[in-house]
């Protein structure tokens, strides 16, 4: 006996999508149909805050494999088409399967038209018994009549359908299931009996999936719950349960939040700068041949009115620590003599320091 | 089974199933089980390739059932990505095996082209195709007017391109052969170019980081290296802070410690103000800038600095920069330009000053594409070197080099026609006055691709009178996307190689079906990351349905064929003679033959370091590297071989280009768009932001953003792609939103779901609003990726209508450029937009 399952490490998740995609192409799930999606591999994704305290959060979700399945409790075929395997897997038997959907309508993270239901996803999909399933690939019309291609000619070409079709064996279910019945994420029941990983786990970037046994305490999924306070969906509106709350005993555990912490900032931010720019003005600038340079002084004080290179060094000296009253002061400059380049006035005194650029150009 | 399950529906009825769940009965089925046993066969293998969906240009598998491609993963021995593919990757075989393929060659059969006029093409053999290409080529020749034949390329693969992109064009003779590069993120190389004199991509030790800054990118989301940083976020969050700079919410902000919703289009301020801290606060780097002689920090705010009171260790020009700029670039000047608090401004530039050397400041299109985008690009890229982090462990850096075979000369096969021919002026505008697109330094040197429409449109400075593209989409991918549509309706004819017909394959006059690149070619491809480099291999691993061909190679070759045929061999002989099997000496015979022997002469100096072509089809991948740190400190391939604060190699493309169109520097400079004046110019500094759309009419600003799905512009015909629409940020399953803050939703009347219509100067596109709090109040942004008009069933509503599916960001961005680079600026939120509820 096991309890399979998997934990999310929502830390190292990106919500990249990669999950959700390589799913697809591993169980040969159909598109969208009807109101339908097929996604058993899927995200529940929201904003929250208020500008600019905003952030983005993505649960990427799928079958919760609960030890309580309300799915399989209800499913009303003997033997039950959706049951436990020993190792706590939520399995379904395609053959046994009536796609009387009770399983959908008894599972919390489940509906059959999510976007009537207003929900973002579900675990549980039902491929309606109006149409066969990839109807995409069965379909004859030619965009460019003669020119490309249709879904049925390219799966006759390539031999499968869906083209893309990937193969494997299973005794309880199909790789491509028939309509009229449910499917959902078995865990890749298909893979883990050969050894291998779910192929979400093994095509995620981050790696933050790991895929496990919880009754087994040295199993890494044991150890990730122990190290990190784990919770788990109530349902498919991105709640979790609440302490205490057991929910249907899901065998999907979140770990760490999707979100970075913020750090705090514990810093002095006295930065005292006088920087009002109203004490220079120099036109024409740039300048060919002579400027007026205009200083407007505040008060009566002591000034020094330089102008440097932009290596920094002293090219003139216009005012060297005169005493001037309030008002403003003129100068004529004379650009003939300077090489083409920028120049920095400065005025300054014992409280202000204002600088402007002088372009020499000639 | 005894009970029909329509009939089980049928008796129970909705109101029975309620009823049943009380009453849980119980439904004997008979279902025979299938044998316990698994069937443990391995079907297929798993065979590698490279996925070209975005620029990481990942190194992959695919693994193939009886030729069939069925899913991807990394490739196990690719140290750069390292084993993992993004969500993008995984679309590679839905793309395969897209039922809107071409799987003919075509030929238009009505004369009058445009938007929404059906081009009625009918199959047409590959022999009737290239027999008329043949012709079209040779006629013009036969005219001395070979230079009006363009060559266009859209995605590639960097070594087989260089036959039909550059040798083909050449032999025939054409200066005219377009990349479309410029409206990617070329500007961003301007960062590390006019520093530190590396034009390229950069790479970045991620792990050994403790402060990574994220401006106008995130890099889970797309901007290279992607599958790699999905894998390593969760450490690097645990052990270095990360900001993210962007106006927008992205998923990097939202999962990492900060994040500064920046007033679009002021980055340079913002990075201008970090520099001005970090030096009045002593927080550079003494060990790679130096320090003051006496140890005194002499950077006080407006105050002078001489030069000689400061000894530069590894860099140039750090007391000129400071005198010409950054003096007066105080935080309180910072704020309201930025929008950002000052408080936060001096906050984060002490903790990457006590975090130096080991802090990035990586650049992506948001900041770089920008009108003026250069030299943001350059004042974020100075920070790396203020902080000594360039070059260094926990910093920036390039990858390692990639071994590969170069591409035969031409010259032995140059007629007076061709030579004649080459000598002509480009087409594009580069190296006009307003352009001087100097990628590398060099005047003139940069495709400027948007500005093809333009050019194609005013004659100027000639007519082209045949063009042929592949893989390239302009009219769908460059801003200002309506140009497109009139300059090729006015183009006299047009082939067109790829794999779906597109909106520009609307304007074509034949169309070459290609295969697609991941599962029915050869070439090799570069990649880089986490400190290492690729080259990979791509290969025919899937069975071809239709009779399709590699652009690159066969089609080239085939093209030859006729050329010679019809006697002109020139093209033929330098593909025969020059493209031998490296292995055996062995002439290429035909067009497979020449596609292997031409993927083996690049790939050779690779596949020799692990043992032949053979193991290298096996592995798929040659590691390079990992990345030898601060080899170039003092060895920058700038003029003074120091990292530049003061840009020598600015200065003297400027001066070139002034010289050459008699100006001076400043006239030049404004001419092509800056604002600087006098040294300025010369080193990074802070440019204001434009605007398009007067500001009553159009109030807000549009803020452009890459789709995660966005295998470019590709993908769009998969339905994957809006099934999981969701995973962008804020964005809708099914939908193609616009995101406005609640704020400013409510001032307009708009809720959730409303339709609208967005205008600028540009033009208008329909979209629907999304009220989202993670765009800045004055802003609406969009992902871009949805609103083709042309390209399937499933990406577009009628062709023969010009009706989209979603709205195409390009169509309301304007053409507008980044000069120096000559790339299109579509971001820095320029873009004003009116909206209206519909």
């Amino acid at each position: 006996m096991a309890r399979l399952g998997m934990v999310i490490d929502l830390h190292k998740c990106t919500g990249c999508g990669a999950c959700g995609i390589a799913c697809k192409t591993e169980n040969n799930t159909q598109d969208y149909s009807n109101g339908r999606y097929y996604n058993w591999a899927n995200y529940y994704t929201y904003t929250t805050g208020k500008f600019p305290e905003t952030k983005v959060v993505t649960i990427p979700t799928l079958c919760n494999h609960c030890s309580d399945a309300p799915c399989v409790a209800n499913c009303p075929t003997n033997p039950k088409a959706m049951f436990k395997s020993e190792d706590g897997v939520t399995l379904h038997n395609d053959e046994r399967c009536i796609g009387c959907r009770l399983c959908v309508m008894t599972c919390p993270y489940s509906e059959d038209k999510i976007e009537a239901a207003g929900v973002q996803y579900s675990v549980i999909s039902y491929n309606s018994d109006e149409e066969y399933t990839h109807s995409f690939w069965r379909n004859k019309s030619e965009w460019l009549s003669g020119c490309t291609a249709s879904g049925f000619e390219v799966s006759e070409k390539a031999g499968t359908l869906p083209p893309n079709m990937n193969e494997y064996t299973h005794p309880d279910y199909e790789k491509v299931r028939r309509n009229g019945i449910t499917e959902k994420c078995i865990l890749c029941n298909h893979r883990t009996t050969k050894g291998e990983l779910p192929h979400c786990v093994v095509s995620c970037p981050s790696q933050a999936r790991t895929y496990g046994d919880f009754d087994d305490p040295k199993s890494e999924v044991s150890k990730l719950i122990a190290q990190y306070p784990p919770k788990r969906l109530k349902n498919n509106k991105g709640e979790f349960l609440a302490n205490g709350e057991t929910g249907t005993k899901p065998n999907v555990y979140y770990i760490r939040e999707y979100n970075a912490p913020i750090l705090s900032v514990d810093e002095d931010f006295n930065y005292n700068i006088q920087n009002s720019k109203q004490h220079i003005k120099i036109y024409p600038n740039p300048v060919e041949y002579f400027t007026n340079i205009q200083c407007f002084i505040p008060k009566d004080g002591n000034y020094t009115l330089m102008l440097f290179n932009s290596a920094g060094q002293v090219v003139q000296t216009l005012m060297q620590d005169e005493y001037i009253n309030k008002g403003s002061i003129d100068f004529k400059l004379s650009a003939d003599r300077l090489p083409s380049g920028t120049y920095i006035c400065v005025l300054k005194n014992g409280e202000i320091i204002e600088s402007q650029n002088l372009i020499v150009n000639h | 089974m005894k009970i029909q399950r329509r009939d089980f529906l049928k008796t129970i009825g909705v109101a029975g199933i309620g009823t049943m769940i009380l009453m849980n009965p119980v439904v004997q089925v008979f279902a025979q089980n299938k044998s316990k046993d698994l069937i443990l066969q391995d079907a297929g293998k798993w065979i590698p390739s490279t996925c070209q969906g975005c620029t990481t240009w990942c190194p992959i598998e695919v693994y193939v059932i009886n030729g069939r491609a069925v899913k991807v993963r990394g490739n196990q021995k690719s140290n750069v990505n390292p084993g993992y593919v993004c969500l993008r990757g995984h679309f590679i075989p839905r793309q395969n095996y897209d039922p809107d393929r071409l799987k003919v060659p075509m030929k238009r059969t009505n004369p009058e082209k445009g938007r929404g006029v059906d081009p009625k093409f009918v199959p047409i053999t590959w022999d009737e195709a290239l027999n008329t290409i043949a012709d079209k080529i040779l006629e013009l020749r036969a005219a001395n007017e070979s230079h009006k034949i363009m060559f266009l390329r859209g995605r590639y693969t960097p070594y087989n391109n260089n036959i039909p992109y550059s040798s083909m064009p050449k032999i025939i003779g054409t200066p005219n052969s377009f990349s479309h590069s410029s409206i990617c993120a070329e500007a961003e190389k301007s960062g590390s170019y006019f520093t530190e004199g590396y034009w390229g991509y950069r790479d970045y030790d991620v792990l050994n980081t403790k402060y990574l800054v994220l401006w106008g990118v995130d890099p889970v989301r797309s901007n290279r290296i992607v599958p790699g940083m999905i894998n390593k976020w969760g450490e690097v969050l645990d052990n270095a802070k990360m900001v993210t700079i962007d106006p927008v919410l992205t998923t990097a902000a939202s999962k990492g410690h900060e994040w500064l919703p920046i007033v679009a289009g002021q980055d340079g301020a913002l990075a201008v103000a970090f520099a001005h801290i970090i030096l009045t606060e002593g927080l550079w780097n003494k060990e790679f800038v130096g320090d003051f002689k006496d140890g005194v920090n002499k950077f006080k705010p407006n105050q002078i600095v001489a030069e000689e009171d400061f000894e530069e260790k590894h860099t140039y020009g750090l007391i000129k920069w400071w005198n010409i700029e950054l003096k007066d670039k105080t935080p309180d000047w910072a704020e309201p330009l930025t929008g950002i608090k000052k408080e936060k401004i001096i906050q984060i530039a002490r903790e990457m000053g006590k975090a130096a050397p080991k802090v990035i400041h990586w650049l992506g299109p948001g900041v770089a594409m920008s009108p003026r985008g250069s030299y943001s690009a350059m004042a974020i890229h100075a920070l790396n070197g203020l902080l000594g982090s360039a070059d260094n462990e926990g910093g920036t850096l390039r990858g390692p080099s990639v071994k590969a075979g170069s591409t035969p000369a031409v010259d032995n096969y140059l007629d007076d026609t061709a030579k004649a021919g080459n000598s002509q002026k480009k087409i594009d505008g580069r190296g006009d006055e307003n352009m001087p697109s100097m990628a590398s330094g060099k005047i003139g040197s940069g495709v400027v691709t948007a500005n093809i429409a333009n050019n194609l449109l005013k004659n100027k400075p000639y007519d082209i009178k045949f063009a042929m593209g592949y893989w390239c989409n302009f009219n769908f991918s460059s801003a200002g996307a309506q140009r497109w549509d009139e300059a090729m309706k006015k183009l006299p004819f047009f082939v067109h190689c790829v794999t779906n017909a597109a909106e520009m394959t609307m304007f074509a006059d034949i169309v070459l079906p290609s295969t697609f690149h991941a599962t029915e070619q050869w070439a090799v491809v570069n990649s880089k990351g986490n400190l290492n480099s690729n080259l990979s291999i791509q290969q025919p691993l899937a069975k071809r349905l239709f009779d399709v061909k590699d652009y690159e190679t066969e089609v080239t070759w085939l093209l030859a064929e006729k050329l010679k045929e019809k006697g002109f061999s020139k093209l033929f002989d330098y593909l025969q003679n020059e493209f031998t099997n490296p292995e055996t000496g062995a002439k290429p015979t035909n067009a497979e033959e020449f596609a292997i022997f031409a993927t083996m002469k690049y790939a050779k100096p690779a596949y020799d370091t692990i043992g032949g072509w053979d193991k290298f089809v096996e592995d798929g991948v040659v590691n390079f590297g990992p990345y030898k740190f601060r080899a170039k400190w003092d060895n920058f391939e700038t003029p003074t071989k120091k990292f530049e604060f003061y840009s020598e190699s600015m200065k003297k493309a400027w001066n070139d280009h002034a010289t050459k169109y008699s100006k001076t520097v400043d006239e030049v400079v404004e001419i092509c768009n800056y604002t600087a004046k006098g040294e300025t110019v010369f080193v990074p500094h802070y440019e204001p932001p434009t605007r398009k759309g007067d500001e009553k009419e159009f109030p807000f600003l549009f803020i452009d953003v890459k789709s995660r799905l966005n295998r470019e512009g590709r993908s769009q015909n998969v339905p994957w792609y809006y099934e999981f629409k969701m995973v962008d940020p804020g964005d809708e399953k099914m939908k193609d939103v616009t995101k406005i803050n609640p704020a400013d939703a409510q001032k307009l009347g708009l809720k959730d779901g409303d339709k609208i219509r967005l205008t600028s100067v540009q033009g208008s596109i329909e979209s629907v609003v999304k009220l989202w709090e993670g765009t800045r109040p004055g802003y609406i942004t969009k992902s871009f990726g949805q609103g083709h008009w042309a390209y399937g069933r499933t990406a577009s509503v009628d062709y023969k209508k010009g009706i989209a599916r979603g709205g195409n960001n390009n169509e309301i961005i304007t053409d507008e450029y980044d000069r120096i680079s000559g790339s299109t600026a579509r971001n820095g939120g320029y873009v004003g937009i009116k909206i209206e509820k519909i």
